[in-house]
């Protein structure tokens, strides 16, 4: 019976997951802007929900983002760690690229970033789910829980101001 | 030195860090396509969420409610089903092989027995003609066809609808 139940909810988390998980990893990159954590932080807050075993859970989703968010919060809070993934290195000795467009890239990537994080956090999280997820603006007004044509003046402020920073910061066109 | 006379518009050097609207959109696809873990970009985004699993994580009973919702349709259905007693022992479409004629083949030869009547309606209706009466009957019909040219028997169970209109005096 307790086997029946476990296997039942697993089946039922794995569901959610499937259907969620993007959103939770746009939202969380909109708060941390960094995607490795983010994805961290979907996975942590998946996992606490499959061990889950209190009160009903009146709103998955934004018991997900709560847990998520607070697991970011504390993660920054205990270390401030600077470290990032260097697979791109390891791809240099066999890759076709030379290292200087591929370093060149990575460059430019983390520039963008940085921009990114500079802005607010509700126009990042436009931009993510726009440019990320390639949502239609209906779609995000319902999960944001704002109208469609707040959407779309949130985009057209998030791009202007994100022009503004790219030029501050000098990032280069293609 | 900066020259106060000179143009911003046509300074190569300021156009060069200008960003456009489009060009910030364009710049965006491409680092997120970068920047999106490999394992969320795999994950299907068919723009629907399954409001069912979501409503038992959700609430653990709700699984009970969902069971007992089911189980209650499948019950209705059956008794639907089982109402007429004739239907289930006439598959909807059967072919029976039988041993092939001798001689020429003979004609098909086709059956046709009318169930009884599942359910009668009657509406009338002040027309500018008069009065007229609507008969809707739902008959199950069971027609079977024997083809001698091969052997084979193919019976089926259809309902019927029907519509008839009477004057009425």
């Amino acid at each position: 019976m307790s086997n029946q139940r476990s296997t039942d909810w697993s089946a039922d988390v794995e569901a959610v997951y499937k259907t969620e998980a993007r959103q939770l990893w746009a939202m969380f990159y909109a708060h941390c802007t960094d995607a490795d954590r983010a994805y961290d932080a979907v996975q942590e807050s998946f996992f606490r929900l499959q061990r889950y075993q209190g009160e009903p859970i009146r709103d998955v989703r934004a018991w997900l983002l709560r847990v998520g968010q607070n697991w970011l919060r504390d993660v920054a809070r205990s270390k401030s760690s600077g470290v990032r993934s260097t697979e791109h290195l390891d791809k240099m000795p066999g890759g076709t690229e030379e290292p200087s467009f591929i370093l060149a890239d990575r460059e430019t990537q983390q520039l963008v970033r940085d921009v990114l994080g500079r802005l607010r956090e509700d126009d990042r999280s436009v931009l993510i789910l726009r440019y990320g997820l390639g949502w239609a603006s209906n779609r995000i007004a319902a999960v944001l829980n704002i109208k469609s044509t707040a959407v779309d003046m949130r985009l057209s402020r998030a791009r202007k101001r994100m022009a503004e920073l790219l030029e501050e910061a000098g990032v280069p066109h293609d | 030195m900066i020259d106060p006379n000179q143009d911003p518009e046509n300074d190569p050097e300021q156009l060069r860090t200008q960003w456009t609207e489009p060009e910030v959109e364009h710049l965006l696809e491409g680092f997120f396509q970068e920047e999106i873990p490999q394992e969320i970009r795999e994950l299907a985004d068919d723009g629907v969420t399954d409001p069912v699993r979501a409503a038992v994580v959700a609430r653990p009973g709700m699984r009970w409610i969902v069971s007992a919702i089911a189980t209650s349709a499948l019950l209705v259905a059956l008794a639907w089903f089982l109402r007429d007693p004739d239907r289930h022992q006439n598959p909807l479409q059967v072919e029976t092989p039988r041993s092939a004629p001798q001689g020429e083949p003979q004609p098909v030869v086709a059956q046709a027995s009318v169930l009884p009547l599942l359910s009668l309606t009657v509406d009338r209706f002040a027309t500018d003609v008069g009065l007229i009466e609507q008969r809707t009957a739902l008959k199950w019909e069971t027609v079977s066809v024997y083809q001698p040219e091969n052997g084979v028997e193919v019976a089926w169970s259809i309902p019927e609808v029907n519509i008839e209109l009477y004057g009425v005096k």
